[in-house]
């Protein structure tokens, strides 16, 4: 084949990728900035149908919600690492099971701010590392 | 003639053997090939670890994350197949120096777990910052090798 189409074969192919790249990057910056941060001080709070959070500006995967129960030793909280998971405290909506009787606190509708709702539960988040 | 110039332009005659600077090409663009295909299939990965270096803002750590791989694998590509090579061997060294000198802070802060240079796995790593200065110094002295020995091919226009 000739020298020259190669050459242009791998411009184009080199000028694509890097486009593509720069594309996903910008996609990536857009969902980056919605990602919340959990490592820092307080209790962050994390929607149950998050994918992703920052520990620490670090992207990581959610990779459970467990109810939160005392642990008297803690060698997996992040930034720890254990096989591949830590755990961080967030809070979250209740889980249906955990609620028993009649909902107290009913969110209006028009009550947007979670963080301000009293009737969230606290969780132990694993995500990975 | 000095006696220290016989040898001098031996070990320059060597370099300059068409076998040598291939095997150079082969070498180094093979490890920019082989390092970049683990970074363009996980990016948020590679993204994590340079987040994780704490020397660029996070948006530029973003970008780098996902086009430094491409341009390794690109760089890579056209050392291999012999186009551009003073240019993408001039780029390779860069990158190479700016590598080392991040590696060096990290290290200088206490903080080298994983480099991040082939594998994205963000466990520690057994390699120490020794390893990792002399694997691209080496790497870093073919890319000048390639640059400064490689013949300026001029298309004929007959």
């Amino acid at each position: 084949m000739n020298q020259k189409l190669i050459r242009y074969i791998l411009i184009v192919c080199a000028v694509s990728g890097l486009v593509s790249a720069y594309l996903r990057a910008n996609s990536f910056i857009s969902d980056y900035k919605r990602y919340v941060e959990v490592c820092s001080d307080g209790i962050a709070y994390v929607p149950k149908d998050a994918k992703f959070v920052k520990c620490n500006g670090i992207v990581r995967k959610i990779l459970r919600f467990e109810q939160a129960v005392v642990l008297e030793v803690d060698p997996c909280k992040c930034p720890k690492c254990c096989e591949g998971e830590c755990y961080v405290i967030v809070n979250s909506e209740p889980s249906p099971e955990s609620q028993s009787g009649p909902v107290q606190n009913s969110p209006s509708p028009a009550d947007t701010n979670f963080r301000e709702r009293s009737d969230l539960d606290v969780y132990v988040l694993w995500i990975s590392c | 003639m000095n006696v220290i110039d016989i040898p001098t332009r031996k070990i320059s005659e060597f370099f300059k053997r068409r076998i040598v600077q291939l095997i150079a090409r082969f070498a180094l663009g093979g490890v920019f090939v082989y390092a970049s295909i683990e970074k363009i299939a996980s990016p948020r990965r590679f993204v994590n670890i340079i987040i994780n270096y704490h020397i660029l803002p996070e948006k530029l750590a973003i970008y780098l994350g996902f086009l430094l791989p491409w341009l390794e694998l690109i760089l890579g590509i056209f050392l291999i197949v012999g186009i551009f090579v003073r240019g993408s061997s001039m780029a390779l060294s860069f990158m190479l120096v700016v590598f080392l000198a991040a590696i060096v802070i990290k290290s200088l802060n206490g903080t080298l777990s994983t480099c991040g240079c082939f594998s994205m796995s963000q466990t520690g790593s057994d390699h120490g910052l020794t390893f990792y200065i002399a694997r691209d110094v080496f790497l870093l002295s073919l890319g000048l090798l390639i640059f400064f020995n490689q013949k300026k091919i001029i298309l004929s226009r007959n």
